[in-house]
């Protein structure tokens, strides 16, 4: 038995080691763009500062803090009255 | 001396290439890669850029489907990035990120930017490359210059004023310098904390981590939300680009050239006066147009010259004694380039086949009708070890008609520090040596012993 558990644990370690061993590896990228980092930082903050963009519009036209559309909300409400 | 016919020809832009001759710049345009510069071109925007000095001045010679040809003015002097100053590069920048916001309003966008696409005329910074301004899409919130402008503009500044870069040392980079070249000089502290942090340290991480993430530049959103996001992108650029010229103005440096004309021991204040108003007749005598100041350290007789109605451009070796005279050409309004350039070891021609950029001196013979060298001569003479006939050489080639020059005799204060004994070897150059050395070159039309027994000359070319 305890034959077994020594192999099991002995196994377990080197598919643990073998595991972090490949985690640590670092590829080589000789042949990554290095401009690339650089347009990852504009492309993430675009897509943030996208996102936040749309979210915000969102909430302001939930709560009609808008100004186009409490224009555009105050033209409506003046319109039907020419119209008829 | 005739103006020298050297060619210069730009072939790295598809869309187009400029060809120099002389003083003729010719742009051969391939229309249909370029139809939103040339309809941009003829808006009342551009002119008013083109009024403003901002832009090029462009005339349409000849236009067609396939082709089209445009010509510009000749910058009369053009003078590199790696000769600017940090104020120079921080006017350049501020143009390039200026100009690019405002072709927004259009529908428009640069799509590079490198200080390579500036010149200067004076201390105002010019785009001259027409072909920059682009369609843009407006669903995307990207600029793709970003990468480049941070490349050309902001690591130069921010690794000269961070870890002492000289800026001269961006004539080695074509296209600037990657967060890779500064992340190995940069302490723990500096990678943390900005600029480095978001030009260096968070792009090297996306670079190796993520490079396969970032192959796609085709974001979209909508145009509303694009246009913001874009100007938030840019005004990010624009924080950094302040925060260096922040620094730049908090640590004026001195240096033992800086407080030369002030704190100079050789030179009682009569002889000061007597000097500058020397100068001063000898170019109300002369009338040039065109001066090339020699050594003009903070910039006192250049501006003497542009005073007189010259445009300059001067040339010294020391940095803040050349800001200087950029701060105060600036604040006068004269018309003033100076720049970092040593006449004993002069700029190379660089770029492919050494023929993108002109040598210092290629760009500079035939460009000036008057050269001043004040107090420069004992400098080329001794620490440059330059012979006396091939410095009068050098003068005769860079004035196409009159040169004023200072001789400092050999028993001068400043001629015996620099000899540092060495005196058997150079005590023959006395002032008969001088005038032996000029006499087949020019003429003396003008000619002033100081009471501190230096001397002025105003010379007239053979």
């Amino acid at each position: 038995m305890p034959i077994v558990r020594r192999t099991a644990l002995v196994a377990l370690a080197s598919v643990e080691l073998l595991v972090l061993l490949t985690a640590l590896t670092k590829p080589a990228y000789g042949y990554v763009d290095p401009g690339s980092g650089l347009l990852a930082v504009q492309l993430g903050g675009s897509m943030l500062a996208g996102g936040l963009f749309v979210l915000r519009s969102k909430i302001r036209r939930l709560f009609r803090l808008n100004p186009t559309d409490q224009k555009i909300e105050a033209e409506k409400s003046a319109a039907p009255e020419s119209s008829e | 001396m005739a103006t020298a016919e050297l060619t210069l020809e730009t072939f790295r832009d598809p869309a187009g290439s400029v060809r120099i001759v002389g003083d003729r710049v010719h742009r051969t345009v391939r229309t249909a890669c370029a139809e939103a510069a040339l309809r941009f071109l003829q808006s009342p925007t551009a002119q008013q850029w083109v009024a403003q000095g901002k832009l090029i001045e462009t005339r349409f010679v000849a236009r067609n489907d396939d082709d089209s040809l445009l010509e510009h003015p000749r910058v009369a002097f053009p003078s590199y990035p790696w000769e600017w100053t940090p104020t120079a590069w921080i006017a350049a920048a501020n143009l390039t990120l200026d100009l690019c916001e405002e072709l927004l309003e259009h529908g428009l966008i640069l799509k590079d930017a490198t200080p390579l696409n500036i010149l200067f005329r004076g201390t105002q910074p010019v785009l001259v490359d027409v072909l920059s301004i682009d369609q843009r899409d407006p669903a995307s919130p990207l600029w793709l210059a970003y990468g480049q402008f941070v490349r050309t503009f902001l690591l130069p500044l921010a690794a000269w004023q961070s870890l002492g870069w000289p800026l001269s040392a961006s004539i080695q980079k074509r296209d600037g310098y990657e967060p890779a070249d500064l992340a190995p000089y940069l302490s723990f502290r500096q990678r943390w904390r900005e600029p480095f942090r978001s030009l260096v340290t968070l792009p090297l991480l996306l670079e190796t981590g993520g490079a396969k993430a970032v192959q796609n530049t085709k974001v979209q959103q909508s145009p509303d939300a694009a246009i913001v996001v874009l100007r938030r992108n840019l005004s990010g650029l624009r924080r950094h680009l302040h925060q260096i010229e922040r620094h730049l103005s908090s640590r004026r440096q001195s240096s033992r050239w800086s407080s030369y004309a002030h704190s100079a021991d050789h030179y009682s204040a009569d002889d000061q006066k007597l000097k500058r108003k020397f100068v001063h007749d000898a170019l109300l005598a002369a009338q040039p147009t065109h001066v090339l100041d020699l050594g003009s350290n903070s910039g006192v007789y250049s501006r003497i010259a542009a005073e007189c109605g010259a445009s300059v451009v001067a040339w010294d070796t020391d940095l803040p004694a050349t800001e200087q005279s950029w701060r105060k050409a600036q604040q006068q309004n004269l018309n003033i380039a100076p720049i970092l350039a040593n006449p004993a070891r002069p700029t190379p021609p660089m770029g492919w086949r050494n023929a993108e950029s002109l040598s210092l001196l290629d760009r500079s013979r035939g460009r000036f009708d008057c050269v001043l060298m004040l107090g420069l001569i004992h400098h080329l003479l001794l620490s440059e070890q330059i012979p006396l006939h091939a410095i009068v050489a050098l003068l005769r080639e860079l004035t196409t008609s009159w040169a004023i020059v200072e001789w400092i005799p050999a028993g001068d204060p400043r001629f015996v520090d620099l000899l540092r004994g060495r005196e058997d070897l150079y005590r023959h150059l006395d002032e008969a040596a001088f005038a032996q050395a000029i006499e087949m070159q020019f003429t003396v039309v003008l000619r002033e012993a100081l009471p501190n027994s230096r001397i002025l000359y105003l010379l007239q070319a053979r």
